[in-house]
């Protein structure tokens, strides 16, 4: 079931006039024989990424060095064939998802952490490394990544950047975007060239700020500086058992209401709490309503006294039970549930399609009614999982691809709830980006002006057109979704 | 501009939206006075003066509280002024959603008010705050003493609505504080001089008051060390939150202007600032450190960094409270944007912030003619501003900007004139050598504005 684009006319040229052999050849002559994959059978792991799109390249390539990009993107913008990057296919918009004629460029080879700089604060990276990776490393200096995906211990540096991944510790710290410094990238026609610096600032348009969240159609990102910065002194987690959603989102305003902002703030529903019980014990009582997990992080005195404010708030807003840990290892069982959640949806249904709303926080109760509603009007059940410290739902919607209309229903459903986002002052996507998946629905959010003005930027970097083209503008060629299947290195 | 002016203008706009010839000198760009001032009453307005702009090719120069408009290549004429002041509502502010939505022509400290009402704040720090709008504040990309402590404005704006070349009105972004739905344009316009589209709205993440405030200011023998003991400082967990190096000539001014008559006034809730006559006068440099947060943690920083200072070799470590602290981060925003104390030459230096001890040294070695620079250094954020009050010809201006960007290169930085002569600035590109990506911003400033009509000449490249 290869769907993408299957409407949209194929570019001019493309493989089809150059030749599918010659082209291959000459991609090997760039890249290397073993580093060009075109059989058929190769390319089935390629064909997906997180997402429910599925869209099978006619090759993948795996420079090593920029200059390689280079001559592989120049090759493939005479040729007419349209590019696609791919970071570890962990999206969940069907961002890497290739055009039918088009090829991926991967980056496995790409991965080398090439600097680390203390005094700096920075560090020095290629597209392939893995987020926690770097992470990891940073630590070994006193400091760390902060954005920090769930899906962190499979995706890369350069999937985050061209979706401006988020996390839950960018409630206090941010997303992607305000974590890169600078970046060399390849665009369209091969060119090579620099955005941004080791500085926080340079002279000029923000380049690289634009670029963050791209969502891999402007050029591909071959070098990546981001910011590192210091461990806090003090990290203190909190775990609140609630009886319910409503009061859980009441805690929320009642801790930012406080004056606080935590580091993260996360909320698991009943139904999540279910499925995570249901595969291994984190701790959680079965008649559990909601769980928040707070983390409190920065100078021990701090920490110490917006912690007896966060307890309290919890307390007051009608939690059942609170628990509180500092120690690393304490901690990590209290994030256990909120960390394995998504996996152990699998206990549920066999498929789950997860919906990146953002609300303002406000209106975080009342959406989920409405979020419910839609699930109940459709008979597909919801759990939620989700960043609720910066608004930003995950409603996973259940269901199962062997019955037949289980995808219509659930993409119609996933849709509602999208519309209930926006209604509510919202957007579609938090971040996840739009891709494939939400193009058709930019409208709920922005004018055919609005998006016009967006196109010129995209007409700037890449007027050809000719990189990850199809996605994220209404085009009027509506895919058809196909289920979701386990991502290829994700943690189960 | 060869062709007459065209008309029309005050038909789209009541008579008091357009101030008459006699008060377009107040207008001035550079000296420059423009053919036109419209100053619009609400957004609708201001889209109707650009649509004519647009249909009648007339150059357009936003203007907000006009403090910065000094900033950038001079032009070579003025068409219209575009005076936003008058769009200076807020649009919408809930305090629960940490998010306030604003029309760009308000004043900072009008937003700030607003939103002290609900003890919360947007960090975005600019020179004279009862003028300077949040549309000239985000077009230049203002910093300023708390830039380490919360980012630049970059990182708090989460939705814009901007007027076109074309005069039409578009959004990007929204009120919500994670968004990744569409290309992110908030970053394109922020610090874009107004040269791709105006700004007319824009919404913000906020973050609440902090409940204290603090400063220490600690006398070094030299610059050097100030710098130096800034950046060991902002290394230490419970140092300052931001900290800024102030030469001397710059450290006696804020001390006798600002902080010495704030002490007389008996401002309420300082601890009074104690440095001795004799500790002014021998001083090489002066390190402000910063703090704010909750009661405990401010003054368990405030020992820490106190004990840490007079370890680093700091003569005293003098403590200030929130009205000092505050008085001192305005001063130092404001150096070299007021009438009253005005520098022949100042530059804004970008670097990463490992260099800021060694670059602030080259610095301090330029001169203008006999006169020495004076810096303020951020070795947290990694910037260094510097200042020249000396007289001097053209060549010896234009030689004291080249040294300092020679210097700014060779530590990987770089180096914006922001203030000095108009007839020298004629004379280079303010903002410094074209970058790798010029071609890139050439493309977007192509898809954008076609017909050049925004700011023309005004920014890097002359764009
Ligand atoms: C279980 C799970 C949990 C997740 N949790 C989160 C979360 O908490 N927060 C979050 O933000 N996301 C989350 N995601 C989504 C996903 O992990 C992120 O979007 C991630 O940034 C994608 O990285 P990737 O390397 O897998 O990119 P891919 O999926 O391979 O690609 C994503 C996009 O990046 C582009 N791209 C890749 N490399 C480059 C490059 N070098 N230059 C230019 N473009 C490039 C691709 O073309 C594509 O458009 C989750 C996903 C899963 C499966």
């Amino acid at each position: 079931m290869t769907i993408y684009n299957q409407t949209s006319p194929a570019p001019s040229g493309g493989l089809a006039a150059f030749g599918v052999g010659e082209f291959i050849s000459r991609l090997q002559q760039i890249v290397g024989q073993s580093n060009v994959v075109f059989h058929p059978d190769d390319l089935l792991v390629f064909e997906y990424d997180g997402s429910i799109d599925r869209g099978m390249p006619r090759a993948v390539v795996f420079p090593l060095n920029t200059h390689e990009v280079s001559r592989v993107m120049a090759l493939c913008c005479q040729a007419r064939v349209p590019v696609v990057g791919r970071g570890s296919g962990t999206g969940l918009s069907g961002g890497a998802i290739s055009h039918p004629d088009g090829i991926q460029i991967a980056f496995t080879r790409m991965n080398r952490i090439l600097e680390v700089d203390r005094e700096n604060r920075h560090a020095v990276v290629e597209p392939g490394v893995i987020n926690l990776d770097l992470d990891t490393h940073a630590r070994r200096y006193g400091m760390r990544y902060a954005p920090d995906p769930s899906s962190q211990r499979a995706c890369s540096l350069g999937g985050n950047i061209a979706e401006n991944a988020g996390g839950p510790h960018c409630l206090a710290y941010g997303t992607t975007t305000n974590h890169v410094l600078g970046m060399e990238i390849v665009l369209e026609d091969g060119t090579v060239t620099a955005l941004g610096s080791l500085a926080r600032e340079t002279p000029g348009y923000d380049l690289r700020g634009v670029f963050t969240g791209s969502e891999g159609t402007f050029g591909i990102a071959t070098r990546i500086s981001v910011r590192l910065l210091p461990l806090p002194e003090a990290v203190k987690t909190y775990l609140g058992i609630f009886p319910g959603v409503e009061s859980a989102c009441t805690a929320v305003s009642a801790v930012i209401g406080h004056g606080i902002v935590p580091a993260a703030l996360e909320m698991i529903d009943a139904l999540s709490i279910r499925a995570v019980q249901n595969v291994s014990d984190a701790g959680y009582p079965e008649d559990a309503g909601a769980v928040l997990l707070i983390e409190l992080e920065g100078l021990q005195d701090e920490v110490d006294e917006t912690g007896l404010e966060v307890e309290a708030a919890l307390w007051d807003t009608g939690a059942s039970e609170v628990r509180a840990a500092a120690a690393a290892a304490e901690r990590e069982q209290l994030w256990k549930g909120r960390k394995g959640a998504l996996g152990a949806l699998g206990s549920l249904a066999p498929n789950y399609y997860l919906v990146d709303g953002v609300v303002p926080r406000t209106q975080l109760a009342p959406v989920l009614r409405q979020v419910a509603e839609v699930g109940r009007k459709h008979n597909v059940p919801i759990a939620n999982v989700f960043h609720a410290g910066d608004g930003n739902l995950h409603p996973c919607l259940l269901f199962d691809e062997r019955q037949p209309g289980a995808l219509e229903k659930i993409t119609a459903a996933g849709a509602e709830v999208l519309a209930v986002c926006v209604a509510a002052g919202g957007a579609l996507t938090g971040e996840h980006g739009v891709g494939l998946e939400k193009k058709e629905q930019m409208p709920l959010v922005y004018t055919e002006t609005d998006m016009a003005v967006m196109r010129r930027v995209r007409d700037a970097f890449a007027p050809r057109n000719n990189i990850n083209p199809g996605k994220i503008f209404p085009d009027g060629h509506r895919h058809q979704p196909a289920p979701h299947r386990p991502t290829p290195g994700m943690p189960a | 501009m060869t062709t007459p002016f065209p008309d029309g203008l005050d038909q789209l706009i009541p008579p008091n939206a357009l101030p008459p010839h006699t008060l377009h000198s107040e207008y001035a760009v550079d000296g420059l006075s423009p053919m036109a001032v419209a100053v619009p009453e609400n957004r609708r307005q201001a889209a109707d003066v650009m649509r004519w702009a647009a249909d009648n090719g007339v150059t357009v120069f936003p203007r907000g509280g006009g403090t910065k408009l000094g900033l950038g290549n001079p032009p070579e004429t003025v068409g219209l002024v575009l005076d936003l002041s008058r769009l200076n509502r807020v649009i919408d502010y809930q305090p629960g959603d940490m998010t306030a939505t604003v029309e760009a022509g308000i004043t900072l400290d009008e937003l700030q008010r607003e939103l002290a009402a609900a003890r919360q704040f947007v960090p975005l720090e600019s020179p004279l705050p009862r003028r300077a709008t949040v549309g000239g504040a985000l077009s230049t990309a203002s910093v300023g003493a708390m830039a380490h402590a919360y980012g630049p404005p970059r990182d708090w704006l989460i939705g814009i609505g901007v007027l076109g070349a074309d005069g039409l009105t578009t959004k990007a972004g929204g009120r919500v504080v994670k968004n990744v739905t569409g290309y992110d344009l908030n970053k394109l316009y922020t610090g874009s001089l107004g040269t791709l589209a105006v700004i007319v709205e824009a919404t913000f993440k906020v973050s609440p008051l902090q409940p204290q405030e603090r400063m220490l200011a600690a006398p070094f023998a030299s610059m050097p060390d100030a710098v130096a003991a800034g950046r060991e400082l902002l290394n230490h967990p419970a140092g300052p939150v931001s900290y800024l190096a102030a030469s001397s000539g710059l450290a006696r001014h804020l001390l006798s202007h600002i902080l010495q008559p704030a002490q007389d006034r008996r401002l309420p809730g300082g601890e009074w600032l104690s440095l001795t006559q004799a500790l002014q006068e021998s001083m090489g440099g002066l390190g402000l450190c910063f703090f704010s947060g909750r009661a405990a943690a401010v003054r368990r920083r405030v020992d820490e960094t106190s004990a840490a200072l007079l370890r680093s070799g700091a003569d005293d470590a003098a403590p200030t409270g929130a009205d000092g602290a505050a008085a001192a981060r305005q001063w130092a925003a404001d150096l070299g944007w007021q009438d009253d104390f005005a520098p022949t030459l100042s530059l804004k230096l970008s670097a990463p912030r490992r260099v800021i001890p060694a670059l602030t040294d080259a610095c301090l070695r330029i001169g203008l003619l006999e006169s020495p620079s004076e810096a303020l250094a951020d070795p947290g954020f990694g910037a260094v501003r510097l200042f020249f009050w000396g007289e001097s010809d053209d060549a010896g201006v234009l030689e004291t900007i080249a040294e300092t960007r020679r210097a700014a290169a060779r530590h990987g930085g770089t180096a914006i004139v922001e203030t000095c002569h108009p007839a020298i600035k004629a004379q280079l590109d303010v903002w410094g050598e074209e970058p790798p990506a010029m071609e890139l911003m050439r493309r977007l400033k192509q898809q954008f504005d076609p017909q050049r009509l925004l700011n023309p000449g005004r920014f890097l490249g002359r764009l």
